[in-house]
């Protein structure tokens, strides 16, 4: 790898091309592993494919870029608070229509920081969910006969299964 | 992504290993509910190895304290203190009969174990997951007790070590242990290694053993402790030896940086108290009377006299505080804990709750451990 390369470009699974910086990148191990191995000089055309959709990149690549400097350098204590408060803030967003798709892209991209950061999230979204509702989320059929529900709600008295 | 977990048919779209990170880090009370959403869930839930991730997490991230407190009925009622500084009441009302006049014994990986004073009945109980399992056994009223676990042998049990009037060489012990695997009592032999030991407290099981603090003939300071794999006891010197520190120490076990630590409070006179906290370490190879070391983790020099209670986060737990309710420290208001931070040396009163008796605190953290095998195979 040429030490001059700062940004490498990176294809989503939709086939979109993505720019990252080699800082940003170091987070995560598969891709730290790529620069290691991948030619990103100038004269090499090749570009990897990251097993992750147009937009869950785009959020990942956003993570990766604004924790990278700190990263590197070693944060202070007002740095840490004020990335925290970006982390939340990042955090915002939609249960199942992008949050899982994060979650299982920082795990797959073995990114600590971001799959803690992301588990985390969902467990306090759905700490407060009633079973119906995660049922819904995750399209889980209720599967228990009604006897297994009966013998459940015996040993469980103060719990339902709506 | 491993496929092999992709396919699970837990949400089939996210894979186990990530369902478990988040079930992890979600309260117990929760979980127990998500049982109920399909059978996937509901066996994840009661996998003993996730019980074990998830209570290991817990135990990291939000070890609590438990507040034991004897009201003015006698009866004994239950709060947790968390790591916000938040008091959770405890659910007991099934159990009032039992817990009138009871004890507290121990507290491990979220089961209590508590002997009630008025029958033979010891409690195992997870009060997370609102279970419990009593036992039955005749003791002598001078009988001491332990709870410990092991994780050699995956198993909780519970001790008992009466003894039965005095020979020539002392008292006569009799030591019996209950499993919570096999739901059987059974007797222990110790030779004569218990003859002339008195034992002062109720045991704290800690790493694989039980120990208790007691004495030896000529008052001598011993730590008493069982080892739940091999069944076997041992007598280790304890740091507090000089005999003028005896006649005012104030004594008890608990954990510290995953050791077993002693709490000590000694006085030199002239409303001067020494609270100190020593960390055991156990040498694997030496098999003599020296591979058992102590250190003296802190140490402080304050004009007030409060027992040490246990060691929580990075603050030593003390109670009985009347010196500093008459000296009027705090606004005080009912039974409260002082708080030693061990980096700054600074006091804290904390309020838990109005007006009893008398309280103990113990180390607490909620998990999903079973107290009945039985049970689970049921489900």
């Amino acid at each position: 790898m040429s030490s001059s390369v700062e940004a490498i470009t990176v294809l989503s699974s939709d086939g979109d091309e993505f720019k990252i910086t080699v800082s940003a990148a170091k987070l995560s191990k598969p891709l730290n592993w790529m620069l290691e191995d991948v030619c990103f000089s100038d004269d090499c055309d090749e570009v990897p494919t990251i097993e992750v959709n147009s937009k869950t990149l785009v959020k990942v690549i956003e993570y990766c870029e604004k924790h990278a400097p700190r990263a590197n350098s070693g944060a202070s204590d007002s740095d840490a608070e004020e990335l925290k408060k970006w982390d939340i803030e990042f955090m915002k967003m939609d249960v199942k229509d992008i949050l899982f798709h994060i979650l299982m892209a920082a795990n797959y991209l073995h990114m600590e920081g971001l799959y803690d950061l992301a588990c985390q999230t969902a467990a306090d979204l759905m700490k407060g969910m009633t079973v119906s509702q995660i049922r819904k989320i995750f399209h889980i059929k209720n599967d228990f006969s009604s006897e297994e529900q009966e013998q459940l709600r015996r040993q469980h008295p103060g719990c339902s299964f709506d | 992504m491993k496929q092999v977990e992709m396919e699970c048919g837990i949400a089939p779209w996210i894979p186990l290993e990530v369902i478990r990170s988040i079930f992890k880090r979600l309260p117990v009370r929760t979980l127990i509910k998500w049982q109920f959403v399909c059978k996937d869930w509901k066996d994840l839930l009661n996998d003993p190895s996730f019980i074990q991730e998830h209570l290991q997490y817990s135990a990291d991230t939000n070890p609590s304290l438990l507040f034991c407190r004897l009201t003015f009925h006698s009866t004994l009622e239950f709060c947790t203190v968390d790591s916000e500084m938040q008091v959770l009441p405890i659910e007991s009302l099934s159990l009032i009969e039992f817990l009138r006049g009871a004890t507290v014994i121990g507290s491990i990986n979220g089961l209590v174990c508590v002997k009630s004073t008025n029958k033979f009945n010891i409690l195992v109980w997870n009060p997370a997951i609102s279970k419990f399992r009593l036992l039955t056994k005749e003791t002598n009223i001078c009988a001491t007790m332990g709870f410990g676990f092991c994780s050699i042998v995956k198993d909780y049990k519970v001790e008992i070590i009466s003894h039965h009037g005095y020979s020539s060489t002392g008292l006569i012990h009799q030591v019996e242990v209950y499993s919570l695997s096999t739901h059987s009592w059974k007797k222990v032999e110790f030779g004569r290694l218990l003859d002339d030991v008195e034992i002062s407290c109720d045991g704290f099981g800690t790493n694989g053993a039980i120990f208790w603090l007691g004495f030896k003939k000529g008052n001598v300071h011993v730590l008493i402790s069982y080892y739940i794999a091999t069944e076997e006891f041992a007598l280790i010197p304890t740091p507090i030896s000089a005999p003028e520190l005896i006649d005012s120490l104030i004594c008890t076990l608990s954990v510290y940086e995953n050791k077993l630590a002693l709490l000590s409070h000694t006085t030199s006179g002239n409303f001067e108290y020494t609270l100190c906290l020593w960390v055991m370490e156990e040498s694997k190879h030496n098999k003599s009377e020296e591979r058992w070391s102590w250190t003296k983790k802190y140490s402080v020099k304050h004009p007030y006299y409060f027992r040490p209670s246990t060691v929580w986060r990075n603050m030593i737990v003390c109670k009985d505080v009347e010196e500093l309710r008459e000296r009027k420290v705090d606004k005080l208001i009912g039974d409260g804990i002082v708080l030693v931070n061990l980096t700054t040396d600074k006091l804290k009163w904390f309020a838990v709750r109005r007006y009893g008796i008398d309280f103990e605190t113990l180390h607490y953290v909620e998990s999903l451990v079973p107290v009945d095998k039985i049970h689970i195979e049921e489900l």
